[in-house]
C-alpha cells in the first residue's frame, strides 16, 4: 500500500518536478551519473541490511513471519520521493482569483468538476515550469508560480485545459497505475517462492528482502514500455481535449514551444527512446497536433 | 531523429534543444544505472543474504538493547 501511494500519489508531482531542478540539482553533484547510482544502491544495500538485522533481530522477533519486505523496500524507494513531496507540499499557495475563474470557465466548458488550484512557489526568473494534477490523495491541479510569467492567460488556459482533461479522464490514469501493480503482483508473487526455495531462504524473512528488490525492479523495468505507451495514450487524449476546450490551436503550440524549451525537455527524442521511456507525446508530435487541428 | 532545422522549423529553439537532449541522455542513464544496479546488487546479495545477516546476530550482543528498549 505504501509502494502504491508513495510511488503513484504524491510523488506523480514530483515525476514533473524532477524535471525544473531537483534532479538537475543531483545530476549537477553527479558528475558520473551511473558511478554514483551504482555506489548510492550498494551503499544503501549495504547500511540497510545491518539495520534491517537489528530491527529484525529484536523489535521483529515475535513475528518472525510477518511479511515486512514490502514495507521495508517501499520505505527504501520512497524515502526521498516522501522527503521531497512533503518539502514540496510546504511551497503551495492558493491560486489567485483571475486564474481560478478561467479554470472555473473551463470546467464548465470540459464539464469536470474544477478540483482545488495551487501555485508551487518557485523563483520567478526561474526557466521553464509544470502543471500537474493530483488525484490519488488531494485532488489538486498545481502549478509552478513562474508560469504566470512566462504563458500568456490563452497559453494558461491550454495548461488548465489540458491538467482537467485528466481530472476528467481519471480512468486512463487509473489504467496506467493498475499496468505498474499488475506485472509486481504476477511477476514477483509467482518467482519470489520459487527463487527463496532455490537459495533456501524465508520467502517472508529479511534475507529475501535483496531478491525482492532486484525482482521488483525487473518487473518495472519490463513492463515500462507498454506503461509508457498507455501514459502516452493518456496523454494524447488530454491534448485533444484541451484543443477541444481551448479551440486555441496557436496557443496550444506555442505553449508547447516554451514549455519543452524552457524545461529542456527533448523535442525529438528517437523513436527507439520515445517507444521505451516517453511518458508524453513528443514535443514535435504535440505542435503537429496543434497544426493539424480543425475545430468542430 | 529530426535534425535542428526540423526542430527550427516547428518552432523549438534548437540551442536549448542541443542542450535538451544532452540532458535526456544524462538522466537515461542515471534512470537506466540507478535501476540496473538495485537490480544487480540485489541478485547478487540474495545467495549470501542470510549468512551475513545470521553471522550479524550472532556475533554482537542485543540482547541488553532490548531490555532497556523494553524498559
Amino acid at each position: 500500500m505504501i509502494l502504491v501511494l508513495t510511488r503513484w500519489s504524491l510523488p506523480f508531482l514530483l515525476v514533473h518536478l524532477s524535471r525544473m531542478d531537483v534532479r538537475d540539482g543531483l545530476l549537477e553533484a553527479a558528475r558520473r551519473p551511473f558511478l554514483r547510482a551504482l555506489t548510492r544502491s550498494l551503499v544503501v544495500l549495504l547500511a540497510a541490511t545491518p539495520i534491517f538485522a537489528f530491527v529484525y533481530g529484536l523489535s521483529f522477533s515475535p513475528w518472525q513471519k510477518a511479511n515486512w519486505n514490502p514495507v521495508f523496500y517501499a520505505v527504501f524507494v520512497s524515502f526521498v520521493e516522501l522527503f521531497l513531496a512533503v518539502f514540496y507540499r510546504g511551497r503551495l499557495r492558493p491560486a489567485d482569483e483571475a486564474l481560478t475563474q478561467r479554470a472555473k470557465e473551463l470546467g464548465k466548458r470540459i464539464k469536470v468538476k474544477l478540483p482545488r488550484l495551487r501555485y508551487l512557489e518557485v523563483p520567478d526568473q526561474a526557466p521553464g515550469g509544470a502543471a500537474y494534477l493530483v488525484i490519488w490523495l488531494w485532488d489538486t491541479i498545481v502549478l509552478t508560480r513562474n508560469l504566470r510569467n512566462q504563458l500568456t492567460m490563452e497559453e494558461l488556459d491550454v495548461v488548465l485545459a489540458h491538467e482537467l482533461a485528466h481530472r476528467k479522464e481519471g480512468w486512463t490514469l487509473a489504467l496506467v497505475f493498475g499496468l505498474r501493480v499488475f506485472p509486481l503482483v504476477v511477476f514477483v508473487g509467482f518467482l519470489l517462492p520459487h527463487l527463496c526455495d532455490l537459495y533456501g531462504i524465508h520467502r517472508f524473512g529479511v534475507e529475501a528482502l535483496p531478491l525482492f528488490i532486484a525482482l521488483c525492479e525487473t518487473a518495472l523495468l519490463l513492463a515500462s514500455p507498454l506503461e509508457r505507451a498507455l501514459m502516452r495514450w493518456a496523454e494524447r487524449r488530454a491534448d485533444r481535449l484541451a484543443l477541444k476546450a481551448t479551440g486555441n490551436p496557436a496557443a496550444f503550440a506555442s505553449t508547447m514551444i516554451k514549455l519543452y524549451d524552457g524545461n529542456l525537455i527533448d523535442a525529438a527524442p528517437g523513436r527507439l527512446w520515445q517507444l521505451l521511456f516517453g511518458s508524453h507525446p513528443t514535443g514535435l508530435e504535440r505542435v503537429k497536433l496543434a497544426r493539424c487541428w480543425k475545430p468542430g | 531523429m529530426p535534425g535542428a532545422e526540423i526542430i527550427r522549423r516547428y518552432g523549438f529553439d534548437p540551442e536549448a534543444q542541443a542542450r535538451a537532449r544532452a540532458r535526456r541522455i544524462e538522466l537515461t542513464l542515471w534512470e537506466l544505472g540507478h535501476r540496473a544496479a538495485l537490480i544487480v546488487t540485489g541478485f547478487a546479495l540474495a545467495p549470501v543474504a542470510k549468512p551475513i545477516l545470521d553471522t550479524f546476530t550472532r556475533a554482537i550482543p542485543l540482547r541488553w538493547l532490548a531490555v532497556l528498549l523494553y524498559t
